[in-house]
């Protein structure tokens, strides 16, 4: 094994994170949780409700700060850096998909896609569009670019979710229940999207699914009980 | 920047009825504003520029605030060794002393002032049978012009046919309806000395006061000066400042010089005066009720949008958006109502204040048809604006903080669409 090589290959990496919501009686979401996720895999979290799944995601996916522990990314601890510097990492390295679209009802299908970029603001307004079109073409939206959320279906809207996620070419893109809210005949679509981004683009996919399809089409599941790491 | 406006004017347009009645309460709320206190500020100067117009500024007449004493009673006062009994204050002779060298002081003391003297006497009217008290006041005519505003209450003839003929007199409206007289009738005036003269109306006024209107007269200084024979006499200097505010002061200075009584308008009309401070209060309380009202409403109307926004602004903040990103996409909803809230508000309370001028009223039992008084100043334009913005602009504030401190985590692990 070429340890030296897949050392480099590992994008997110904990040791002993844990998180506890303070209060009369502090409540321990996830305890002292080690591990490496290497870049390129599609993995799914998963366990019972109040497991602490959602929790683990958010942390590493810098929404939330983890109580104790390291959260390394690409090479960076995380856990020193202020909000605006999680900020920006979110807009440039990260993409986000969760149960619900959580498109913005003002904005178009393009529009949407187009926001996170020009937030970053590294290309022109042009390249922007061609870029957000590609995407949504890519994920078989070509005729949905100019309808606004209230118009689309469940599963359009995902699909216009996650190319709003991919928006500014993110190394992770963190799902939270990506399938929850969907038909099994769009579940399949979006698990074979994640599947080929993955394979064929090098992305790293952290999903939390209770779903079992969905997490049997991963590399592999990590199982939390109660917080803590079961099995990998 | 840009992309943060165009989020505040997407949901702003988007939500139009939402956005539509907040803009109609900062709209109402400057209009009404606008409206109000420019109809109380000119009812206000209306007022004063009546009191202040209508009498003069200041009356120097030939009395003394305090009796003067006889001099042994300054020598000896009531507590000393001797006391002298039933002594009276000393006889003054009627009519100012030396009234010419106060004219000429007080013109060194304020160059802009206008300044007649006046000889006051009574009389009375004779005509067809009828007779009437009247006051006669005899002035210099073209003085008349300076210091008083019969000129504008002239329904007929005029001051300057006064001016031409020394045998005439210019009487108010309310006597000539009482003795029916009319403009070019003769009258016999007959004063307290038993001298009796014959004059021609050349003019009427109508002040709208009717004791006013009935019991007063203009005619020339020395018709008067005759008719109660005291020849070169005045009895009263009629002052017009050029800052009629300043007439309290100028009026006290002025007493410790000459020593006869100064009255200021102030002093004469001081009830009214107090009564115009409680108004003033009143109104102010009034429309800053109007206003808090309004600014409530841009408050409640933000806040809540700021609520259903939750997800959407924890949606941003996981695309990257900073907490100062988010708070200034809500400002700017506040500041781009409360602008199009001042620039309807503003020609909204002008057409209010153009409609309120256009109405014309006869008081019940009045006689003259009397309009709103408007005040036209650019200071309750600058107030309206001034509050509209700081009201819009901290009614959004305070929820764009609060959406600024959301957490991303609270809202979309809840996932509730």
């Amino acid at each position: 094994m070429a340890s030296d090589l897949e050392k480099n290959d590992i994008i997110i990496s904990t040791k002993n994170l844990s998180r506890v919501l303070d209060g009369e009686v502090p409540v321990t979401l996830i305890h002292s949780i080690n591990l490496d996720i290497k870049r390129g895999q599609f993995v799914t979290i998963t366990g019972p409700s109040g497991s602490g799944k959602s929790s683990l995601l958010y942390i590493l996916g810098l929404l939330d700060n983890p109580t104790t522990g390291s959260l390394i990314i690409d090479g960076k601890e995380m856990t020193v850096l202020s909000e605006n510097e999680k900020s920006d990492i979110r807009n440039s390295k990260i993409g986000f998909v969760f149960q619900f679209h959580f498109l913005l009802p003002e904005f178009t299908a393009l529009e949407n896609v187009m926001l996170p970029m020009k937030r970053l603001g590294l290309l022109h307004e042009a390249e922007i569009k061609s870029r957000a079109k590609e995407l949504l073409e890519s994920l078989g939206l070509k005729n949905e670019l100019n309808k606004i959320p209230k118009q689309l279906s469940g599963g359009q809207s995902q699909r216009v979710a996650i190319a709003r996620a991919l928006a500014n070419n993110p190394a992770i893109i963190f799902a939270d229940e990506p399938t929850g809210n969907l038909d099994s005949k769009a579940t399949a679509n979006v698990i074979e999207i994640f599947k080929t981004l993955a394979k064929d683009h090098q992305r790293t996919i952290v999903s939390v699914t209770h779903d079992n399809t969905f997490a049997h089409a991963s590399n592999y599941s990590i199982n939390l009980v109660d917080g803590t790491l079961v099995s990998t | 920047m840009r992309l943060l406006i165009n989020i505040a004017v997407r949901q702003l347009v988007f939500r139009k009825r939402q956005s539509l009645v907040s803009l109609v309460g900062i709209v109402l709320g400057t209009g009404f504003f606008i409206a109000i206190s420019s109809m109380m500020k000119g009812s206000e100067n209306d007022f004063l520029k009546r009191l202040v117009d209508n009498s003069p500024h200041i009356t120097i007449s030939d009395e003394f605030r305090d009796p003067r004493v006889q001099p042994l009673e300054a020598m000896y006062p009531s507590n000393a060794a001797i006391e002298i009994s039933n002594t009276r204050p000393v006889t003054e002779t009627r009519g100012i002393r030396g009234f010419e060298k106060i004219i000429d002081f007080l013109k060194v003391k304020d160059p802009g002032i206008k300044v007649s003297q006046v000889l006051i006497g009574q009389g009375l009217v004779n005509y067809a049978g009828k007779d009437s008290p009247i006051t006669l006041n005899g002035m210099i005519p073209e003085d008349i012009l300076k210091v008083t505003t019969i000129e504008q209450n002239m329904v007929e003839g005029s001051i300057d046919d006064l001016i031409g003929y020394p045998d005439g007199i210019i009487i108010g409206g309310e006597l000539a309806r009482t003795l029916k007289l009319k403009l070019g009738n003769s009258i016999s005036i007959t004063a307290s000395t038993g001298t009796t003269r014959i004059f021609k109306i050349v003019g009427i006024f109508r002040t709208g006061r009717s004791s006013y209107d009935i019991n007063q007269s203009f005619l020339h200084l020395k018709r008067v000066q005759s008719l109660v024979n005291r020849p070169n006499k005045a009895n009263s200097i009629i002052i017009k400042l050029s800052n009629p505010y300043n007439a309290r002061v100028f009026a006290k200075e002025t007493e410790d010089q000459v020593a006869y009584k100064n009255l200021s308008w102030q002093e004469s009309s001081e009830d009214l005066i107090n009564t115009i401070a409680i108004r003033n209060k009143i109104m102010y309380t009034v429309v800053s009720a109007v206003l808090i009202v309004a600014a409530f409403g841009i408050y409640n109307v933000i806040s809540t949008v700021v609520m259903e926004k939750y997800r959407d602004i924890a949606i941003l903040k996981s695309m990257g958006f900073y907490a100062k990103e988010i708070r200034i996409i809500f400002l700017t909803q506040g500041i781009m109502l409360g602008v199009a809230g001042c620039m309807i508000g503003v020609p909204l309370g002008i057409a209010f204040m153009y409609s309120l001028m256009q109405i014309k009223f006869k008081p019940p039992g009045g006689t003259q048809i009397i309009q709103m008084p408007i005040d036209w100043g650019i200071t309750q334009f600058l107030v309206a604006i001034t509050f509209a913005m700081t009201a819009s602009i901290l009614a959004a504030y305070l929820p764009a903080r609060k959406a600024g401190a959301v957490k991303p985590v609270d809202i979309l692990r809840g996932g509730a669409a």
